[in-house]
């Protein structure tokens, strides 16, 4: 791509030239990036000092005091500063890179390395790398990132003009995003609260094992599971993995069903869902422990044996049955996948409410400022679990953080609306074509005024190439 | 309805939309083609509708509860998607692209039948999973392309012959992709508060859905400021479709995803 180097409209090659030291004003991108890796290094320096459980936000009013002055801080600046050039550099896309590349290391790093279980290696864990999200460089990254991007929305918010609209929205957006979720974390609570049948519970515990009370309290009437049929196959009995050739592939239980699997042809003859062994056969029953069971017919295909038996796949208290097929071959039958599953419980408030609800995967109810997700039961029992968890939530930042989704989904409807105007806009704004007025408001724009020397003839290089193509 | 109609379905609405699709090339030609193509192009949805509508009567719940029912909604939303791209841009070659990948999605419905009964876990029978994959599809697909754009911006530099028109369908392709890409993430957002009861976890994939989100930022950022830099954006472009990669299949090959909720 040579003809895109910079090149000024008579042709003569004027990179490398004239470059400006680093720390001299204005700055650019090697200050942008000079701070960025100082943050990091400090964070990790930080991190080696001080170890510990690593960071947590504040709670309220101190999470709000800090958010409020996320936002007052660049304010201030913009307002009671705004021609100085550092003022004006933190706006600008060059220390967005910076900011944004410092974000991303962090995160990379949180791609790389398994988080929240100590490696075991000592400098690793110890500098933080693997609980990255409570680490004190990954604070200072984001920190910065939101100075940054605070700084950049306010100038692009003062004063306001209506073809700034999807700017504010993608990025003050994000900001009420990130600034929500990490000061609200420190309001978050989530706790599980164990359910057994017939007892009311008022309080849950949290992660860290304390107990907290709740202004609800929920009774368990009966833990709710539906299943999918079980499927079958064929076992290898010494390996005891299935036997499974292309199609020959596991396949749902279902009465009447014939086939061919492993060199049998099979021939599903009874199926029960709920039933129970009553000595060499199985009857339908409704009842704790009950197991699908069916009655197979094989016949195989070339010899011609025939073999008919039950299979189960059992349950906490009935042993799983296979069919013999012949040596090292049987029939078994796989425990059924949930298809929902749900409590069914009494809801006390301290209001004094009483009532039925249901609280099912994917369907939290919400109560109290709390919200009470379905969340675990006892699998050795499976839909017989005696017992149900309910994990409950409260999240007062939620509305914060949710208006931060609204105007990013706005913002992204903006995007692709009008993408490629708003990349020319922007192009022709940064390279001066449409000699607005604000065009040194654009971002970068001051950088390119006297720390850049290629932007002269910039845009007739591309007209050229264009006429050229 | 039942799925016993589906292949018949499926076969004429694929035919409606390949009309379509060559009613959009015919009209090059001859303009008024471009009716034919709006119109056989509702015709198609038209059908697929009458019979998802009439399978959720039958089931007595909406489909969207096995693989296959979630597949039938792709197929419905990516030409609709790729209709609506295509009418904003004129991309002709987005609706041949996003009909051939509902006929994919759709087709292997056909093929496959067991697909119908492939259980979804609860967690993943909520309204917001197709939605969220729906969009994070057709991110990626545009995405994939821009990558293609920047390795032929590469080429086309190296050898001399390099194109504005090609810098201009890389960013048009990544400006589309990342709005997408944006949805797809706050949509899951969404849904992770719905089934996990917060909607950030630090999950793996999560992470990476994260990082590929951010380099396509850096990407606009890069080419909004200064768009001489062309040959580093066009890199990063490149590079971007290699965390979107890590991110769509490879994160589960990374010791940091041992305990991911994202794999199944």
């Amino acid at each position: 791509m040579q003809q895109m180097e910079p090149v000024t409209s008579n042709g003569i090659r004027i990179r490398n030239t004239s470059r400006k030291p680093v720390w001299v004003s204005p700055w650019g991108y090697p200050e942008a990036f000079l701070i960025a890796a100082a943050l990091l290094l400090v964070g990790f320096a930080l991190e080696w000092f001080s170890p510990g459980d690593g960071l947590s936000a504040p709670s309220w009013p101190w999470n709000g005091v800090i958010g409020a002055m996320l936002l007052l801080i660049p304010l201030a600046l913009h307002l009671s500063l705004p021609k100085n050039p550092v003022v004006r550099w933190l706006s600008q896309v060059p220390a967005s890179m910076g900011a944004i590349a410092a974000v991303t290391f962090t995160v990379l790093l949180m791609g790389l390395f398994l988080q929240g279980q100590p490696s075991g290696i000592g400098w690793i864990d110890r500098i933080g790398l693997t609980s990255m999200a409570k680490s004190r460089p990954f604070l200072l990254s984001i920190s910065w990132f939101l100075f940054v991007l605070a700084m950049t929305t306010i100038r692009r918010s003062i004063p306001f003009r209506g073809r700034n609209i999807g700017f504010l929205l993608n990025h003050l957006g994000l900001w009420i995003v990130i600034a929500g979720g990490i000061l609200g974390s420190g309001d978050l609570q989530r706790v599980s609260m164990t359910l057994s049948d017939g007892q009311a519970v008022w309080y849950g515990t949290d992660r860290d094992g304390r107990t907290v009370e709740l202004p609800l309290a929920l009774e368990l009437q009966r833990f709710h599971m539906e299943e999918y049929p079980p499927k079958m196959g064929v076992l290898n009995h010494e390996t005891g993995s299935l036997v499974i050739r292309g199609e020959q592939d596991l396949v749902e239980v279902e009465r009447g069903r014939t086939g061919h699997m492993s060199g049998w042809d099979y021939e599903i003859l009874q199926f029960y869902a709920e039933s129970a062994r009553i000595e060499d056969r199985f009857e339908p029953i409704h009842d704790v422990g009950a197991a699908p069971a069916a009655n197979v017919r094989a016949v195989h295909t070339e010899r011609g044996d025939t073999v008919v038996g039950w299979i189960t796949c059992g349950s906490f208290n009935m042993k799983h049955q296979f069919l013999e097929l012949e040596k090292g071959r049987a029939m078994a039958m796989t425990v059924p996948q949930s298809k929902r599953y749900m409590s069914l419980a009494r809801l006390y408030t301290q209001s004094g409410d009483n009532r039925m609800i249901d609280i099912e995967v994917n369907h939290p109810y919400s109560a109290e400022g709390w919200k009470l997700y379905q969340f675990s039961y006892d699998d050795r029992f499976g839909k017989w679990s005696p017992i149900s968890i309910i994990e409950a939530v409260r999240d007062p930042w939620l509305p914060v953080v949710y208006t931060g989704f609204i105007m990013m989904l706005l913002g992204a409807v903006y995007l692709f609306w009008l993408g490629k105007e708003i990349g020319t806009e922007l192009t022709q704004k940064a390279d001066g074509v449409n000699g607005s007025p604000h065009a040194q408001d654009s971002p970068g724009a001051s950088d390119r005024e006297s720390g850049s020397t290629e932007t002269a003839g910039r845009s007739a290089v591309i007209k050229q190439e264009t006429e050229v193509s | 309805m039942t799925w016993s109609v589906f292949p018949t379905v499926f076969a004429v609405s694929a035919g409606l939309w390949s009309v379509a699709v060559a009613g959009v090339y015919l009209a090059r030609l001859k303009p008024r083609a471009e009716i034919m193509s709006h119109l056989f192009f509702w015709a198609g949805m038209a059908v697929l509708t009458v019979f998802i509508l009439g399978l959720w009567g039958s089931l007595d719940r909406p489909p969207m509860r096995t693989l296959g029912e979630t597949r039938l909604w792709y197929g419905f939303f990516m030409p609709l998607i790729g209709y609506l791209t295509w009418r904003r841009w004129q991309l002709n070659w987005v609706l041949a692209y996003s009909i051939l990948m509902a006929i994919v999605f759709l087709g292997i419905n056909v093929l496959n039948p067991d697909v119908h009964d492939r259980a979804l876990m609860p967690a993943l029978q909520s309204i917001w999973f197709v939605p969220h994959v729906i969009v994070y599809i057709f991110a990626y697909a545009l995405l994939a392309v821009s990558a293609i754009v920047a390795v032929k911006a590469l080429y086309e530099g190296r050898s001399g012959r390099f194109r504005m028109k090609t810098l201009t369908l890389a960013d048009n392709m990544v400006y589309i992709g990342f709005a997408f890409l944006t949805l797809g993430l706050i949509f899951g957002a969404i849904w992770g508060k719905e089934a996990w009861g917060h909607y950030w976890n630090w999950d793996p994939k999560e992470v990476w859905a994260l990082l590929t989100w951010i380099v396509y930022l850096a990407y606009i950022h890069i080419r909004a400021h200064r768009s001489e830099l062309v040959r580093p954006a066009m890199w990063t472009l490149a590079l971007a479709f290699i965390v979107l990669l890590v991110c769509w299949f490879g994160v589960n090959y990374l010791p940091s995803a041992q305990d991911s909720i994202h794999t199944y």
